[in-house]
């Protein structure tokens, strides 16, 4: 108020009012930025460049279809057209056709849903919708959001949020009044539907089904979704309705094949967006090297700081996109101390990222979209659709492991109208220089897909039971789109074990009926990480400042680890295991922590073995196995690979902390944990490798052991990929590991004799959920393809698409002859007998 | 085993809300578990050679037999310990612990709406269940009860058509796939009960037995069940739902849990319908077949057809239903009348329900009779303070005073007390030296700065004016 009246008392109209020529003015807009790269020779290191062209908008008047009071409350928000998708999306939802909206980042996808759900609501009073959200958090997002239609429609119906903390007079209003329900699906598994005679209003009246963040829902996680909506159909069904799904997905290379397996049916993609685009330039960075020697770039993180920096200072609206919390923390720190309070507040650059509590998390959702906050730097919590429009640029710091993830990431750059940027900071993991060395495949290469194997024999087998509990099975019945065949095998295999009592009902007809005692939900989890959370206590001010998950707490907030939130530094003075709560005090170090972490995988009990022979013969026959089996003097045949299937305890333990020093990023000391270790069991398919054949081969080779068990990882990644492809899953349900067999495993001893490196690959679930026994039942169609995935892969030395990319680091010892890595896995594999001739 | 007839085998059990299951002794007793190692091999070999036979559904019948139904309540993830030994201790889905073949009490009875097994017993009026006459419950009278249950809804309805309900399910929780097997309703006809058990003889034939209860519950003036409020009716009402019956409209329901707590909280640790049973009616059951092994027991009778103890579960039923019928008539006759030969804390909990319900006579009775019957300090205590309350709200002074006297004398150092006391002097009595004197002993009651605030007000009063008190009411002894 005080500062209008002095610019009136200034009398601006006699003053002249553009701003003075002056030479220290920075340019500002993303042209100046990328002009000043130019000048300061960054673009060297700059391996793509490349600008997509934008699209216009295409869009029409909001349909007459849609009630008034629906069109009110778009006309409240400024709304008088819709983007083609939306317009799709509402003729489809309307007609009741199931459909995926598969459109970039901010194009308009909640309203795809939320249209054809309100315009029922205001039709029929009595409808019913259920949302299913990934997260907690998420299903609060848009309640709100959905909350704010409804009344702009003056539509009565409430819309709420059905989680585990939704408080007992709510929940009753959600069974009984609420015309949207927003849970997750872990809830709909284990309380809504076993309970659903409860929720008879909603089940009678479900009009809706909407499947937000479809892509979230992969390998596992994914396949348990599907039997999940197998259930709801089929509980929908007894009260007699059938309601249309509509799902929305982030990038991912298969919406429709993907959306309808979840679904269970086909589904219709809407894939051409409406919605406008600017034309977006897509760089890759990849640091310079500064150590010729020793092959060392410049740190990965301080270029995305160094680049964002001058981004923010020039006032562009940035995304910083980092690989793990830390890295979060420490770019935000960086970018704090880099710019002075005139050229960016420190309250304008904020850290997002899933520790967050909910309140500090809308709030800078609020500050993102009021322009109050000019730099974010997250974590993949702002892949998961949270609404806040897009950004000038993005800083991508470090490969996010898969291309649709990239693309994701680039998605949030991008205004309607007006350049953006996206950029890729690549760090010297091999995966990353591969990127860097093969730049254009961000562009060009198909983006991944998302698997899941809905007939999982144990996934499956979970959900019959817990849908038996729900409903009897009558014969005839179908459990979604599972062959009728296969549902009779299974119920009659359940009862074969009791589980399910098969008696005919009085038309004569056979119903299996649930029969036995307990609730079937409470032993499904369906995912491998629970909810479990610690909360972080500032110990000076006795307040919560964050919550953690049970694993990363492990990494995060052992004692004595620097705990980094929101760009303060706080130490972990004491870790209360049982309470669930770190207690950290606030300190000023000039360094922070990283956990030492360890794996390792060892045998429980052995269920089943097999040589893994290729035929004798045929090895025999086979040029360079005879070669190798000549060289070493022939005469004893090469001793074949062990298959192995079996209980394995796979112990993650913290066992130390590394102080890396702010800024230098040197290693100023280390220090001991004593955390309880994380043990899972679960079931592992293996290989062994036979020292004999190890030895043989290093000495054909002229190579040293190392080498060769590295060239045996290149193997297991090659093996991780095509047992992921054929068992339907993601690759990251699946853990590998390379050891021994022994029980203790001990250091690995090269000396010969007891040591035979064994290749795992287990179930990444507690408990397993079937996919070692399938390998070890594959074992061997799956080497058979390992071997012709790698001599089919048309790189050199081997890539991310093979055996993992060849690091290109120096790793040639005095005297030896370095094997390319794919050359000395095929080399590892004719000697194991498993040449072409398969 | 194999390791998919495992994971079935663990989801099959007990979840860790169930009734406990069997001792790992008698898992062991079962044959499968003898080579543990050798049958899951064997198992696991069959399994897989299924799933690679057929690409898509993978599913095949395992001929893998003697296991499901392990009640390990351990999650997979839970302590890899336990994991494992659930694995090796899987058994059975029959319980091996049968006795010899005993017949099916009841016989299939035609209804207008099908065939219901039924057991039906009749009770002549002189029947006790330990030392009260079942019939006592006709002599409750509504208005009681109503007070009892602190439900206005019952007052005025016809006990005479009560019907007393409880169920045996096939598990705990409501969720849709808990059965109750065995409804159980009594009824009186003229003086004597009638106990009428309807038990499910096969899945899925629950139609009849759902309508012949309902039409039992429209002829009822009110039903009487023992957690029936959150167990017994929501499990049944589920039951309606999914056999799409319309569910009956429910007439007041007299939950005897919720009064049975209210009542004897104070008295018993638990009070479970045995619990009540051998503490009003001086009834100790014999031979009683444990709650945990019912559902074992009716799924047994499912897959074999043998009756095995289903008789002991009818007769449990039977039990539940006589004791609900008798310990309504024992309460509402009990909290009738003061009786002299209850015990203190019984008659403090008569006391405090009548003063919820707003008898004020009756609590007066109660409370004044378990003050001075002689209990512990505690329950004494208790007593004067609902008397002084009680004396407090018809402006009996003296009364209030005296109630408040002997709850000091019961527990000099009850912070209670003294606040009463304080409050009692400040505003009442007017002797602003004694209100201070107890002002200072109200903590942990009050917060520190509560307590600060009512002294500092005293003293402050005290010194405007250092008047007498109007009334010598000081301390119990001088009154």
């Amino acid at each position: 108020m005080s500062a209008e009246v002095r610019i009136k008392s200034a009398n601006p109209s006699e003053v002249f009012g553009a701003r003075r020529r002056v030479p220290w003015r920075r340019q500002k807009g993303l042209a100046a930025v990328l002009a000043g790269w130019e000048r300061d020779g960054l673009t060297k290191s700059v391996v793509l460049d490349e600008t997509l062209p934008g699209r216009p908008a295409v869009d029409a008047r909001v349909p007459e279809t849609l009630a008034s009071p629906v069109r009110d409350a778009l006309a409240t928000r400024g709304i008088t057209r819709l983007y083609a998708h939306q317009v799709e999306a509402v003729r489809r939802g309307l007609a009741g056709e199931d459909f995926v909206v598969a459109t970039p980042t901010a194009s308009g996808k909640s309203l795809c849903y939320n249209l054809p759900v309100l315009q029922r609501l205001a039709t029929e009073p009595e409808a019913r919708a259920l949302y299913l959200f990934p997260t907690k958090a998420l299903s609060r997002d848009q309640e709100e959001g959905l909350r704010g239609l409804l009344r702009d429609a003056g539509l009565p119906h409430g819309a709420i949020t059905f989680d585990g903390d939704t408080p007992g007079d709510a929940r009753r209003v959600a069974k009984e009044r609420s015309g949207v329900i927003l849970t997750n699906p872990d809830m709909l598994h284990a309380s809504v539907l076993p309970h659903h005679t409860s929720w008879a209003r909603l089940f009678a009246n479900l009009r809706y089904v909407v499947v937000d963040e479809l892509h979230s829902y992969r390998g596992v996680f994914g396949s348990h979704l599907a039997n999940v909506v197998r259930r709801l159909r089929r509980i929908a069904a007894f009260h007699g309705a059938s309601p249309s799904f509509i799902l929305a997905s982030a990038t991912i290379g298969n919406p429709g094949p993907h959306a309808s397996r979840i679904v269970g049916r086909e589904v219709v993609v809407l894939g051409e967006s409406g919605a406008p685009q600017g034309p977006r330039r897509v760089m890759v960075y990849n640091p310079p090297v500064v150590n010729r020697e020793l092959g060392l770039r410049a740190s990965y993180l301080k270029s995305a700081v160094r680049l964002a920096t001058d981004l923010v200072r020039a006032g562009v609206p940035t995304l910083v996109f980092g690989q793990s919390r830390n890295g979060v923390e420490v770019m935000l720190k960086y970018l704090r101390d880099r710019l002075t309070k005139h050229e960016c507040p420190a309250d304008a650059i904020h850290a997002y990222r899933g520790g967050y509590l909910p309140k500090q998390r809308r709030a800078i959702e609020q500050g993102l979209r009021s322009g109050s906050i000019r730099c974010v730097v997250a974590t993949n919590a702002l892949e998961l659709g949270i609404d806040i429009g897009a950004l000038d640029a993005v800083v991508c710091a470090g490969y996010p492991g898969t291309l649709a993830g990239t693309l994701q990431r680039f998605g949030r750059a991008g205004r309607r109208e007006g350049d953006a940027l996206g950029v890729l900071v690549t760090s010297s993991a091999p995966l990353d220089q591969y990127v860097a060395q093969h730049p254009r495949q961000i562009l060009d290469a198909p983006v991944e897909h998302a698997r899941i194997d809905p007939d999982n024999v144990e996934i499956l087998v979970q959900h019959l039971k817990c849908a038996a509990f729900e409903l009897p099975f009558e014969e005839g019945d179908r459990f979604g789109d599972l062959p009728a065949e296969g549902l009779a095998d299974a119920l009659g295999f359940l009862a074969d074990h009791g589980v399910v009592h098969p008696a005919p009902n009085a038309q004569g007809t056979l119903v299996h009926h649930w029969a036995t005692e307990g609730y079937p939900a409470n032993h499904v989890s369906l995912r491998s990480v629970s909810w479990d959370n610690f909360v972080v206590v500032d110990l000076d001010t006795d307040k919560t400042i964050a919550e953690m998950d049970w694993r990363s707490t492990h990494v995060m907030l052992h004692v004595q680890a620097i705990y980094q939130h929101a760009g303060a530094q706080y130490q972990v003075e004491r870790l209360d295991f049982e309470n669930h709560k770190a207690f950290v005090r606030k300190v000023k170090p000039d360094y922070y922590t990283t956990a030492i972490t360890h794996t390792k995988v060892s045998v429980v009990e052995e269920e089943d073995g097999a040589p893994l022979a290729a035929s004798a013969p045929l090895a025999a026959a086979a040029p360079l196995a005879a070669a190798t089996a000549a060289d070493l003097g022939a005469g004893s045949p090469p001793p074949s690979l062990g298959a192995g299937l079996g209980e394995v305890s796979v112990v993650q333990k913290v066992v130390g902390y590394k102080k890396i020093k702010f800024h230098t990023h040197e290693n100023v000391g280390y220090g001991d944990v004593r955390l309880p270790e994380m043990q899972m069991h679960t079931s592992a398919f293996w290989l062994t490798w036979p020292e004999e054949l190890v030895m043989r081969c290093a000495e054909a080779r002229s190579v040293p052991r190392a080498t060769i068990i590295d060239g045996l990882r290149g193997l297991l990644a090659t093996l991780r990929v095509v047992a992921a492809t054929g068992l339907m899953v993601d690759p990251r349900d699946l853990g590998t590991s390379v050891g021994d067999q022994s029980a203790e495993g001990g250091a690995p001893s090269s000396g010969g004799g007891g040591f035979d490196p064994t290749l795992f690959l287990y179930d990444a679930v507690p408990g397993g959920v079937g996919l070692a026994p399938r390998l070890f039942d594959e074992r061997d169609g799956l080497l058979r393809r390992a071997r012709s995935l790698i001599e089919r892969c048309a790189c050199a030395r081997g890539c991310p698409a093979c055996i993992g990319p060849d690091a290109g680091l120096p790793m040639d010892v005095p005297g030896l002859q370095r094997t390319p890595r794919k050359a000395l896995v095929l080399g590892l594999l004719d000697d194991a007998g498993w040449t072409t001739a398969h | 085993m194999g390791r998919l007839a495992g994971k079935l085998a663990r989801l099959g059990g007990a979840g860790p809300g169930s009734r406990a299951g069997l001792s790992h002794d008698e898992r062991l007793e079962h044959p499968a578990a003898a080579d543990p190692k050798q049958a899951r091999i064997a198992a696991l070999r069959q399994t897989l050679d299924g799933m690679a036979a057929r690409e898509r559904s993978g599913l095949r019948r395992s001929v893998a037999s003697g296991e499901a139904d392990a009640r390990d309540a351990t999650d997979p993830g839970d302590t890899p310990e336990e994991g494992l030994r659930a694995r090796v201790l899987r058994e059975a889905p029959a319980l091996a612990t049968h006795g010899p073949a005993r017949a099916l009490p009841g016989h299939p009875e035609d209804t207008r709406h099908g065939c219901v097994h039924t057991v039906r017993s009749w009770l002549e009026p002189h029947h006790c269940h330990g030392r009260v006459p079942v019939r006592s419950a006709l002599d409750a009278a509504s208005a009681r009860v109503a007070e009892l249950a602190l439900d206005p809804s019952l007052s005025g309805v016809d006990l005479r058509r009560m019907l007393l309900v409880d169920t045996e399910t096939t598990g705990l929780g409501t969720a849709a796939g808990t059965v109750p097997f065995l409804v159980g309703v009594g009824y009186f006809e003229d003086q004597s009960l009638v106990v009428e058990q309807l038990l499910l003889t096969r899945l899925g034939e629950e139609g009849p037995l759902l309508r012949r209860l309902a039409e039992r519950i429209g002829e009822a003036s009110c039903v009487v069940s023992y957690n029936g409020k959150s167990f017994d009716w929501p499990l049944l009402r589920a039951r309606f739902v999914l056999n799409r019956i319309a569910a009956p409209t429910l007439p007041p329901h007299l939950d005897l849990l919720h009064c049975a707590r209210r009542l004897y909280k104070r008295r018993l640790a638990r009070v479970r319908l045995v619990d009540m049973e051998r503490e009003v009616l001086a009834f100790v059951r014999e031979h009683d077949v444990d709650g945990s092994e019912i559902p074992g027991i009716f799924l047994h009778f499912l897959r074999s057809g043998e009756p095995g103890r289903l008789d002991a579960v009818i007769e449990h039923n039977g039990n539940d239903l006589i004791a609900l019928a008798a310990i309504l008539g024992e309460l509402a006759a009990r909290y009738a009348a003061l009786r002299r030969e209850l015990e203190p804390d019984e008659q403090l909990g008569f006391a405090t329900v009548a003063e919820r319900a707003g008898n004020a006579a009756l609590a007066r009775a109660f409370a004044e009779a378990a003050g001075e019957g002689g209990g512990d300090a505690r329950c004494t205590a208790d007593a004067w303070l609902l008397a002084a309350r009680l004396a407090r709200r018809e402006r009996r002074l003296k009364d209030e005073g005296d109630a408040l006297a002997h709850a000091l004398r019961a527990r000099p150092d009850d912070a209670r007390v003294h606040l009463a006391l304080a409050k009692f002097h400040e505003h009442r009595s007017k002797d602003l030296a004694e209100a201070l004197r107890h002002a200072r002993h109200t903590c942990p009651l009050e917060t520190e700065a509560e307590r600060d605030h009512r002294v500092g007000r005293l003293e402050a009063r005290l010194s405007r004016r250092s008047s007498t008190p109007r009334l010598p009411l000081s301390a119990g002894s001088r009154s």
